[in-house]
């Protein structure tokens, strides 16, 4: 099966694909291609590409278009393919795969997954998205995912019942994202719970939804968002917020996404075996080696309200230490942001 | 039930001021009791064990026996360490509310812990007799939220 059938196939199961993704995969090499051109490969009018490459910019696409010459991405890049990820996938991590799929566009490859009966355990559903329109960040933010930008993955897993420290979880998928990123040879940090950071910019997060009942078998929905290409006008747009990001080809990451994808999903169902057998132990070091707050004065804001001191790490649960006046204190909720230097 | 989990309520247990704690899952139920040297004793017990008078029981755990929900009611408990949220958004109203009709599978409350995000949904449908926790309350493993009747 090539990497375009597996695109048409996951389509199909999600209705037909649009004809801006197909325009997009024709750009996706990075050339100028004339609307002319497109519309004769694509089997459809000059109009209908014309509004295709409209909707390909409304949903947040840059897409350069030059008198004579005709249409081109900013930059090329690879369109997600699912024959593409699980070619690229180990051995061990196939087998646990049930289904992998890449769609076009979803309002949160999240809540396609939650929608979904639970994978039998020792199994995984993936989801991809090359566009996401409703993605789900802290705090109820939009993630802003426009075509090509970012890698929008999820991920469910079944556990044979609760793990102790199941909240720690978020912080064992933190490093196994770090790890997938190192073989890429990009060092990236990380923000207690569970964001994603270059050098202070964030480059993704990580959100994690669970179906359990208070004994038995829990099913997490693991999402990872990371910020692929987004282009300059939208990092501006995302640092005028308050929020400095980054992405990966700022960071000089040059592989496509659908190696990155596949080293994410190997990385983290590798990571799930070790967390259900040995909850954070196995990750607790390099978690600590990647603190991006350690020894930082943060404030902590919870139920309970704002809390000040310096952040002196994390124990063997995962919660957050924070060095206050009255003594250290232990989170395993809250928002925490840096004070800037003084 | 697994040894782990034993182990990890033992711990609670000890952490904790209660003095017995009791579990049923499905076909199984356990109740640890603390001796008076602060070691807790676990009682493996069958599930008619509520139904009877515990007779394997220690006579200190009488007065805790009496005070067990009723065969009519069900507790839902904390499948994680977390925070309580009553509500889908600060500010929202609440979920569920004492003396609410509920049906199996709806979302009676959020627990989060690190961003991890865990929806309770109704087990069993019933009526909503009790809610143990606040908003923003921190809650542990195991700890008795609502009690639906």
């Amino acid at each position: 099966m090539s990497a375009r059938d597996a695109t048409g196939e996951s389509a199909r199961s999600s209705g037909a694909l649009p004809l801006a993704a197909r325009v997009f995969a024709q750009l996706a090499d990075g050339r100028f291609h004339s609307g002319e051109a497109l519309a004769e490969a694509l089997g459809v009018s000059r109009g209908a590409v014309w509004k295709a490459v409209r909707a390909l910019r409304d949903s947040g696409a840059t897409v350069h278009a030059v008198p004579n010459r005709g249409y081109r991405l900013p930059q090329a890049g690879e369109p997600l393919a699912a024959e593409q990820i699980l070619s690229r996938l180990p051995e061990g991590a196939r087998g646990a795969v049930r289904h992998l799929q890449t769609l076009w566009q979803t309002d949160s490859t999240n809540s396609v997954l939650l929608g979904r009966p639970n994978p039998p355990f020792g199994q995984s559903d993936v989801v991809l998205a090359e566009h996401q329109s409703a993605g789900r960040g802290r705090r109820g933010r939009a993630w802003l995912a426009p075509p090509g930008g970012a890698i929008c993955l999820s991920l469910s897993w079944s556990f044979r019942e609760v793990p102790p420290d199941l909240g720690a979880l978020s912080l064992a998928v933190g490093v196994c994202v770090l790890r997938a990123l190192r073989d890429t040879g990009l060092a990236a940090q990380l923000k207690w719970p569970n964001d994603i950071l270059v050098q202070r910019h964030k480059l993704g997060g990580i959100l994690i939804e669970l179906r359990a009942e208070s004994a038995g078998p829990a099913c997490v929905v693991i999402g990872i968002g990371l910020n692929a290409a987004l282009g300059e006008p939208l990092l501006r747009q995302i640092a005028a917020l308050g929020l400095p990001a980054t992405d990966l080809a700022s960071a000089g990451v040059t592989v496509s996404r659908n190696v990155l994808a596949a080293a994410l999903v190997a990385q983290v169902l590798q990571g799930l075996q070790d967390f259900e057998r040995s909850a954070l132990r196995p990750f607790i070091d390099e978690w600590r080696a990647a603190d991006a707050l350690r020894g930082a004065q943060v404030d902590v804001q919870s139920a309970a309200g704002t809390v000040h001191g310096i952040a002196r790490g994390i124990d063997l649960h995962g919660a957050l230490l924070i060095e206050t006046t009255q003594g250290v204190r232990r989170f395993i909720s809250g928002e925490v942001t840096v004070r800037p230097a003084q | 039930m697994d040894i782990r989990k034993i182990k990890k309520l033992i711990e609670l247990l000890e952490e904790s001021g209660i003095a017995e704690i009791e579990i049923k899952e499905g076909e199984e139920a356990v109740r640890i009791s603390r001796m008076p040297t602060g070691n807790a004793v676990v009682h493996a017990m069958p599930q008619i064990a509520a139904a009877v008078p515990a007779e394997a029981a220690p006579a200190a755990a009488a007065s805790v026996e009496a005070a067990k929900p009723r065969p009519n009611e069900h507790v839902v408990t904390a499948p994680m360490v977390g925070t309580f949220y009553a509500a889908p958004t600060p500010g929202a109203k609440p979920f569920v509310d004492i003396g609410d009709e509920i049906k199996v599978g709806q979302v009676l409350c959020i627990i989060e812990a690190m961003k991890m995000m865990n929806q309770i949904e109704a087990d069993r449908p019933g009526r909503v007799t009790s809610i143990m926790a606040r908003n923003g309350d921190p809650v542990e493993y195991g700890q008795p939220l609502f009690v639906i009747e």
